[in-house]
C-alpha cells in the first residue's frame, strides 16, 4: 500500500527515470534512485577541474531532479588527505572520491576505504579500468604535448619520446626555456605519471636531462602550464592533461595538441564510493551515472574528459584518439600495484634523482 | 540612600564578577590562540598524522627536514628574500616619509592615499599583476620588445622577486617612519639648521637618531613581513625552483604523496620559533618606541622644508615608485580580464571580450565566493571588531598578570602564517566534537580569520582605548559605576568613532585575506581569495583575472569609504 | 553621627620600590573640610585616590561610618564605585559624549532615581552652581570654569557622605581661583557635606578648609587648622612651606628659658621648637617676612642688616636685605634708601628649629 502510494506520489519523475534506464539496469534499480531522492544529495571530492566538470553537474541534476551534487574541487592530494583527516575524526561526509591521483586512490582501496559495487555499467568498461568492484576508471585522459601553434614549427614537434629527448638537445637555442612540465616534488599526478613512464620507458632519465640542458621549466598545476602555453610563455608542455588542453583550445585556437607516435600515456580518473559515506544510494547512483554511456557522452562532447567506453562517440573519447593515432594509449592501469610508488623511500629517492638531474 | 545602606550592600561581588568576565575572556583567547598553534607543535614531535592512533612521539620529522638540502635552501632564500626587502622598502619608505612630512613636496595632499595603496592589495593579486604585465609575455613586455627589441628584465629571478617585494612593501615601512617622523618636533631640527646645518646634515644628524626606534621597529616589521611572504614567492620563484619557507611548506603536501603533515608542521614550528622572538622584540621595541616618542610631546604645527628645484624630480620619482608598484600590475590585470587570449602573437582588439566578468558572474561557486567574502569581510569584520573590543576591553586596565597574559596571547598568531593557521583550524574543527558545526561553515573561516589578524585587529582598538583618559573611566566608577557599566557607558561610547575606522580596517584586510581559507574552503565557503589561489591553480587566468578585478573594487570602495569618512589609514 | 565619618588608618601605599604613603591615619568629621596640602609628589592625590578606591593600599585601612571601605586585615577592598564618594578630578573628566545634564543626571540614574526627581535634583543643582539652562550643552561648549562647576556638580548631586576633590580649582585662572575657593566652601557647606581637599596651594588650603594635613614625603608632618599650621609650625618643613619666610643659620644658646640663636656678629633671641636642649648646638631660625619690622634704629631684638634695594610690588615695596651674606627680605609702605637698618623681632615670632 504504501509503496503504491509512494509510486504515485514519485509517478512522474520516476517514469522519467526509468524511462532512461537501460534494460541491463537490474529491474529494482528504482529502489536506489528512490533512496537517493530521499538521501537529496551526493557529496563528491574531486579533483576535476571546475569549468569541465560543472557541464557533468548538470546533467546529473537535470536526470535526477532531487538528487543534488556537492562537488567540492580539490587538489588530488587534498582530495586523499582531507578524506583521510575526516575518516580519522569520524566525520563520514564524503560519498564519493573522484581523482586523477590514481596511485593515492589505489591506496585508499588497498587500505579498505572503498566500498564494493558491481556497477550495472560494470561490463562496458575495460578489464584494465576497474579494480574488484571497488574502483573504476572514468575517463582515459591521454597526457600530451601541448604546443602553442604562433611558437614553435609544427616540424620541430616530436615524433617519438626518443625524438623529443633528441629534439631538446639539438635544437636548444630555439626549445631553451621554452619547454615546461611537471614539477614532481610539488605534483602528485606529475609524479604519477613520471614513476610511471620511467618503468615504461629506458629513456625517461635521459629525457630528464635533456629538459635541464634546455632549461625548461617545472609547474605543479597542468592547468597553469597551459595557460603559459597558450600566452606563449613557453612553446612546448609535455605530459600535460588532455581535458585542460582540449578546453583552453576552445577559446584559444593557437593551442595545438600533439601525440608522440611511439606511445601516448593516459591517466584515468578513478571513481570510489566510499564505504561509510552519508548517501550511499545517491552514490551509486552518481557512479553509474558517469559510467553510463549518457554521463560518457556528456564527458565526451561537453566536459572534455575523454571518455572511456568504446561505444559513445565524439571529439574526446578513448576510441576517437585512437581512431587519429591508432592504438598508442598506454593507460595506467586501475591496480593497487600502481601504489609502488607511493613508497616513502622510493618516492624520496626517485624525487631527489629527478631534481639533482633536472634542476 | 544613606551611605552606610549603599556600603552595606556592597561586598565586593562586583568587583569579582569583572574579574570573572576577564579571565573568562582570556581563558577564550587562550584555547582560540593556543590550540591551534599547541597543535601544530604537537604534530611536528610526531611521526605520523597526529589523528592516526599508530602516531608516536619522535624527532623524526625534524631530522629530515632540517638535514633537507631543499630545505636548507627554502631557509636561506627566504632569509634572503626578507633581508632584501629591508634593504629595499626602508630607505625608500623613510625618504618617502621624509618627503611627505616634512617638506613641500607638491601633491602631498593626494598621495597620502595613493602612498598606502600597495597595503591594501593582495599580494597574490599584485603577484598575478606582475606576470600578466611584465612577465616573459606580459602586456607590456611585448609591447616594450615591438618597440625596442627587447625588454630588459626578467620577472622570474631572485633578484627581481626580491626587488617586486621590497617595492611593495614600502608603505608598510612608511607608515611606521611618517608617524615617527611627524612626533619629532620641528624645534630640535631648527636648532640644528639655526647652528648652520644643511637640510640633508640636519635630516643625517639629528632627525634620523631621533625617530631610531621607529626606523628599528619598521626594520623588524618588514623582516617579518619577508619570513611570511607566500603569494609573490609562489608566483614569481617557483617556476624557477626558489622555494621560500613558505612554498617549501606548501609544497610539502605533495612531497611524499601522501600528505605529510609531520614535515608541515615541523616546518610550520620552524617558522613560528623564528617569527616568534622577532614578534616579541617588536613588541619590546614598541613599547620603547613609544616612550621615546612621548617624552618628545605633542606633534607640533610642521613648518616644511623647502626643497627648491628638486620638488619636481622627487615627485616624479615617488610616481615612478607608484607606477611600478601599483599601475603596472593593476593595468596588466585589467587588460588581462578583458582578452581571450593573450601572449606572443596574440592580437589585443580581436580578442576583446566581457565574457570572463559573465562568467565570474554566472558560476555558482564564484558568486558564493564573492558573496561569502563581502560577508566575512563586512559582518565578519563587524564581529571581528567586536571580539577584539571585547578582549581589549578586557586587558583594558587590568591590573593583573591575567593582562600580561592576554598581551603575550594576542601576540602569538602573528608568528602563525595564514596558511598553516588555516590547517591547523581544520584539524581543530574536525577533532574537536563540539567544534565541528564549525567545519565547513562560513563562521570557521571568520572564526580563523580572526584568530589570523588578531595582533592587527587588538593594535588598531588599543590605539583606540588609548585615547581615552583614565579619569574619564575613573569618574564613571566613582561616580558609582560598575567596571562593566563604565565600558558600556563610558569607554564604548568615546571610541565609538575609533571602532567604526577599525571595522573598515579589518574589512579591508578580510577582503583581501588568500591563505588562511586555503584548507578550509568547501563548496559553500568559497572566498576569493581562495579561490584566485585555485583557479589560478588550474590555469583558469581568464577568471582569476576577473575574480582580482572584483576583489579590487571591493578594497577600492572600502577605502573610498574610509577616505570619505576621514578614517586614518595608519597609525 | 558624632563619632567620626572618614577613619584613615596607617595606610601604606608603594608604586614599585618607591614607597608613597607610610603609614597615614586620619580622620574626618561630618561637615568638616579637611585639605591634604603638600608639594607634588608628597602622596596627597595617592592618599586620595586610595580613599576613592582608585589605588589600592598594601596595607592600613579605611571606613567610614563604621563600614569598612578597606581593611588590609579582612581583605575587604571594596571597589570604586561601591563606596558611594564623590570625587572631582583636576582635569574635571567630564565625559564628551554627554550633554552637561547627562553628565550631571549619571550618578543618580546609576542609583535608580526616578526620572522625576532626576531631572528636579539635576536643575536644582544646576541652579546652585549658576548653570541653569545650561543642561543641554556638550561640556567643550562651555567655558573652564563652568566645566569645574559642572564636575562639581556631577560628584554632589547624589549627596556623597564624603566629597573628594583633586586640585579642583589648578586648571582655573588666578582670579576666577579666589573667587572659586570662597565660592566652593559655601557650596559644600550648603550641601552638609565632609570634603577632603587635595591642594598644593596654602592660601587655598586654608582659605577652603577646616583642616590642613601637611604631608611631607608620605607622612603627616603637621595637622591642625590653618591657623594652627601658619602660626604653629611643629617643624622646619612645616615651617618653611607655609607662608614667606626669612631663615637664618647658627648656633643656639638655651639661657633662662630664653633660645637665642647666633651667628657671625648677630643675635636674636626666639622660641625653640622641636626638641629641646640644654647644649649648644646648630640650629635655624625662621620668622615670617610680613613680621619682620624694619626700622632704622636697633631695637630689643633686632639684627643689623644692609638694604641693598627696593623693589615695587603695587600694595607694597619688598626690600632686599643682606646679613653676613645672607640674603633676608622685609616689606613696606615707601621706598628705602640703601643703607643699614635693623630688623626687630618680638621673640615669639622667631621659631628656632634645631637641625
Amino acid at each position: 500500500m504504501r509503496l503504491v502510494f509512494a509510486g504515485i506520489c514519485l509517478g512522474a519523475s520516476v517514469a522519467t527515470a526509468y524511462a532512461q534506464m537501460p534494460s541491463n539496469y537490474p529491474m529494482d534499480y528504482n529502489e536506489i534512485v528512490n533512496a537517493a531522492k530521499d538521501e537529496g544529495k551526493v557529496v563528491i571530492f574531486t579533483s576535476a577541474n571546475g569549468p569541465n566538470s560543472k557541464f557533468i553537474v548538470q546533467d546529473f541534476e537535470a536526470l535526477y531532479p532531487g538528487v543534488s551534487i556537492e562537488l567540492n574541487n580539490l587538489s588530488a592530494t587534498e582530495v586523499y588527505s582531507r578524506f583521510l583527516s575526516q575518516e580519522a575524526a569520524s566525520a563520514h561526509e564524503v560519498d564519493i572520491l573522484w581523482s586523477n591521483a590514481m596511485d593515492l586512490q589505489m591506496k585508499l582501496v588497498s587500505d579498505g576505504y572503498a566500498m564494493s559495487y558491481t556497477s550495472p555499467e560494470n561490463a562496458a568498461l575495460p578489464d584494465w579500468a576497474k579494480y574488484q568492484n571497488q574502483a573504476y576508471g572514468t575517463t582515459l585522459d591521454p597526457a600530451v604535448l601541448v604546443y602553442n601553434k604562433r611558437l614553435i614549427d609544427t616540424a620541430l614537434l616530436p615524433k617519438t619520446h626518443d625524438d623529443l629527448v633528441r629534439t631538446l638537445g639539438d635544437n636548444a637555442n630555439k626549445l631553451t626555456g621554452k619547454l615546461t612540465t611537471y614539477d614532481l616534488e610539488a605534483s602528485g599526478a606529475g609524479y604519477n605519471l613520471a614513476y610511471f613512464e620511467s618503468k615504461k620507458w629506458p629513456g625517461y632519465w635521459d629525457l630528464i636531462s635533456a629538459q635541464a640542458t634546455a632549461k625548461s621549466q617545472y609547474y605543479q598545476a597542468g592547468g597553469t602550464m597551459v595557460e603559459k602555453v597558450a600566452a606563449g610563455e613557453y612553446a612546448l608542455g609535455f605530459n600535460l592533461p588532455y581535458p585542460y588542453a582540449k578546453l583552453r583550445q576552445r577559446t584559444d585556437p593557437n593551442v595545438g595538441i600533439h601525440y608522440t607516435s611511439d606511445y601516448v600515456l593516459a591517466i584515468s580518473r578513478i571513481a570510489l564510493i566510499v564505504k561509510d559515506g552519508p548517501h550511499p544510494n545517491a552514490a551509486k547512483l552518481f557512479l553509474d551515472y558517469i559510467l553510463s554511456k549518457r554521463g560518457q557522452d556528456i564527458m565526451a562532447n561537453k566536459a572534455d574528459f575523454v571518455a572511456i567506453r568504446t561505444d559513445v562517440a565524439g571529439e574526446s573519447t578513448a576510441a576517437q584518439i585512437e581512431k587519429e593515432i591508432g592504438d598508442r594509449l598506454a593507460p595506467i592501469p586501475v591496480d593497487v600495484s600502481i601504489t609502488e610508488g607511493l613508497d616513502p623511500i622510493k618516492r624520496r629517492d626517485f624525487i631527489a634523482r629527478w631534481k639533482r638531474i633536472a634542476r | 540612600m544613606t551611605s552606610a545602606g549603599y556600603i552595606r550592600n556592597a561586598l565586593s561581588l562586583t568587583n569579582r564578577r569583572s574579574v570573572m568576565l576577564r579571565l573568562m575572556v582570556l581563558a577564550v583567547l587562550a584555547f582560540a590562540v593556543v590550540s591551534p598553534v599547541g597543535l601544530i607543535i604537537l604534530q611536528s614531535f610526531l611521526d605520523r598524522p597526529f589523528y592516526q592512533d599508530a602516531s608516536e612521539l619522535s624527532v623524526a620529522s625534524y631530522t629530515y627536514v632540517l638535514t633537507d638540502p631543499s630545505f636548507l635552501d627554502a631557509l636561506v632564500s627566504s632569509f634572503l628574500l626578507a633581508t632584501g626587502m629591508v634593504v629595499i622598502a626602508i630607505p625608500m619608505g623613510l625618504a618617502l616619509a621624509f618627503l611627505m612630512t616634512r617638506t613641500n613636496l607638491p601633491g602631498r595632499r593626494w598621495l597620502q592615499p595613493l602612498i598606502l595603496l600597495p597595503l591594501f592589495i593582495s599580494p597574490l593579486v599584485l603577484g598575478f599583476g606582475y606576470i600578466v604585465s611584465i612577465g616573459p609575455v606580459g602586456f607590456i613586455t611585448l609591447w616594450t620588445k615591438s618597440l625596442f627589441g627587447g625588454a630588459p628584465w626578467n620577472l622570474y629571478s631572485f633578484p627581481t622577486l626580491v626587488i617586486v617585494a621590497g617595492l611593495t612593501h614600502v608603505p608598510h615601512a612608511y607608515i611606521y617612519l611618517a608617524s615617527a617622523l611627524s612626533r619629532v618636533n620641528p624645534d630640535v631640527e631648527e636648532a640644528a639648521r639655526v647652528s648652520g646645518g644643511g637640510v640633508l646634515h640636519t635630516a643625517l644628524t639629528v632627525s634620523l637618531p631621533l625617530i631610531r626606534p621607529a626606523l628599528v621597529f619598521a626594520s623588524m616589521l618588514i623582516f617579518l613581513l619577508g619570513l611570511e611572504q607566500f603569494g609573490l614567492p609562489l608566483m614569481l620563484g617557483d617556476p624557477i625552483g626558489i622555494s621560500t619557507l613558505t612554498t617549501y611548506l606548501y609544497k610539502l603536501t605533495n612531497l611524499l604523496g601522501t600528505p605529510s603533515y609531520n614535515l608541515m608542521a615541523v616546518v610550520a614550528t620552524v617558522i613560528i620559533a623564528t617569527t616568534l622572538p622577532l614578534v616579541f622584540l617588536q613588541r619590546w621595541l614598541l613599547r620603547d618606541a613609544e616612550r621615546f616618542v612621548t617624552l618628545r610631546g605633542k606633534g607640533t604645527a610642521q613648518r616644511p622644508i623647502s626643497l627648491g628645484r628638486y620638488r619636481w624630480p622627487a615627485l616624479a620619482v615617488i610616481l615612478l615608485w607608484l607606477s611600478t608598484t601599483v599601475l603596472v600590475p593593476l593595468l596588466g590585470i585589467m587588460l588581462r580580464s578583458i582578452v581571450t587570449a593573450w601572449g606572443e602573437g596574440a592580437a589585443f582588439f580581436a580578442n576583446v571580450t566581457v565574457d570572463h566578468f559573465r562568467q565570474v558572474l554566472t558560476a555558482p561557486n564564484l558568486i558564493r565566493g564573492i558573496r561569502n567574502t563581502l560577508l566575512v569581510a563586512i559582518v565578519g569584520g563587524a564581529c571581528s571588531v567586536a571580539v577584539y573590543t571585547c578582549v581589549a576591553m578586557a586587558r583594558h586596565r587590568w591590573r593583573h598578570a591575567g593582562a600580561q597574559a592576554i598581551d603575550y596571547l594576542v601576540m602569538l598568531p602573528r608568528a602563525l602564517p595564514g596558511l598553516i593557521a588555516g590547517l591547523a583550524f581544520l584539524w581543530l574543527f574536525l577533532f574537536i566534537q563540539p567544534l565541528s558545526p564549525l567545519r565547513g561553515s562560513m563562521i570557521g573561516i571568520w572564526l580563523a580569520y580572526t584568530v589570523v589578524w588578531l595582533a592587527y585587529g587588538m593594535r588598531i582598538i588599543s590605539s583606540a582605548l588609548g585615547q581615552v583618559a583614565p579619569e574619564l573611566e575613573e569618574a564613571g566608577r566613582v561616580t558609582g559605576a560598575s567596571v562593566w557599566r563604565v565600558g558600556r557607558d563610558v569607554t564604548l561610547p568615546l571610541i565609538r568613532s575609533g571602532l567604526i575606522a577599525s571595522w573598515l580596517l579589518i574589512f579591508l584586510t578580510f577582503v583581501r585575506e588568500y591563505s588562511t581559507a586555503v584548507y578550509l574552503m568547501t563548496p559553500n565557503t568559497e572566498v576569493i581569495g581562495s579561490l584566485l589561489v585555485s583557479l589560478w591553480n588550474n590555469g583558469q587566468l581568464d577568471l582569476v583575472a576577473a575574480l582580482c578585478i572584483v576583489n579590487l573594487i571591493m578594497v577600492f570602495s572600502g577605502l573610498m569609504i574610509a577616505l570619505r569618512l576621514g578614517v586614518r589609514l595608519h597609525d | 553621627m558624632t563619632e567620626d565619618h572618614l577613619v584613615v588608618t596607617d595606610i601604606h601605599k608603594s608604586l614599585g620600590a618607591l614607597a608613597v604613603l607610610k603609614g597615614i591615619s586620619f580622620t574626618l568629621k561630618p561637615g568638616e573640610i579637611v585639605s591634604l596640602l603638600g608639594h607634588s609628589g608628597s602622596g596627597k592625590t595617592t592618599l586620595l585616590r586610595a580613599v576613592a578606591g582608585l589605588e589600592t593600599p598594601e596595607l592600613g585601612s579605611i571606613t567610614m561610618g563604621g563600614e569598612s571601605l578597606l581593611d588590609s586585615n579582612t581583605g575587604i577592598n571594596l571597589p570604586p564605585e561601591r563606596r558611594g564618594l564623590g570625587l572631582v578630578f583636576q582635569s574635571y573628566a567630564l565625559w564628551p559624549h554627554r550633554t552637561v545634564f547627562d553628565n550631571i543626571a549619571y550618578g543618580l540614574a546609576l542609583r535608580k532615581t526616578p526620572q522625576h526627581q532626576i531631572k528636579a535634583r539635576v536643575e536644582e543643582v544646576l541652579a546652585k552652581i549658576g548653570l541653569a539652562g545650561l543642561g543641554t550643552r556638550y561640556p567643550h561648549q562651555i567655558s573652564g570654569g563652568q566645566q569645574q562647576r559642572v564636575a562639581l556638580a556631577r560628584a554632589i548631586v547624589y549627596r556623597p557622605p564624603v566629597l573628594l576633590l583633586d586640585e579642583p580649582l589648578s586648571n582655573l585662572d588666578a582670579k576666577l581661583r579666589e573667587e572659586a575657593r570662597i565660592w566652593l566652601r559655601e557650596l559644600i557647606q550648603q550641601f552638609n557635606l565632609s570634603a577632603l581637599y587635595v591642594t598644593h596651594d596654602q592660601v587655598e588650603a586654608m582659605a577652603v578648609s577646616d583642616r590642613i594635613l601637611f604631608l611631607r614625603n608620605g607622612t603627616i608632618q603637621q595637622q591642625g587648622t590653618p591657623e594652627d599650621i601658619y602660626l604653629q609650625p611643629t617643624s622646619a618643613v612645616s615651617a618653611e612651606f607655609m607662608g614667606v619666610n626669612n631663615i637664618l643659620s647658627g648656633e643656639v644658646i638655651i639661657k633662662d628659658g630664653t633660645a637665642v640663636l647666633t651667628g657671625a656678629g648677630w643675635r636674636l633671641a626666639g622660641q625653640l621648637r622641636g626638641a629641646s636642649t640644654d647644649q649648644t648646638i646648630t640650629a635655624k631660625g625662621f620668622f615670617r617676612v610680613e613680621r619682620s619690622r624694619l626700622c632704622s634704629k636697633e631695637g630689643s631684638n633686632s639684627i643689623e642688616v644692609d638694604v641693598l634695594r627696593s623693589v615695587f610690588l603695587g600694595e607694597r615695596y619688598e626690600y632686599v636685605l643682606r646679613l653676613a651674606g645672607v640674603s633676608l627680605r622685609a616689606w613696606g609702605v615707601k621706598r628705602l634708601d640703601p643703607g643699614r637698618y635693623w630688623i626687630d623681632m618680638r621673640p615669639e615670632d622667631v621659631w628656632i628649629f634645631p637641625d
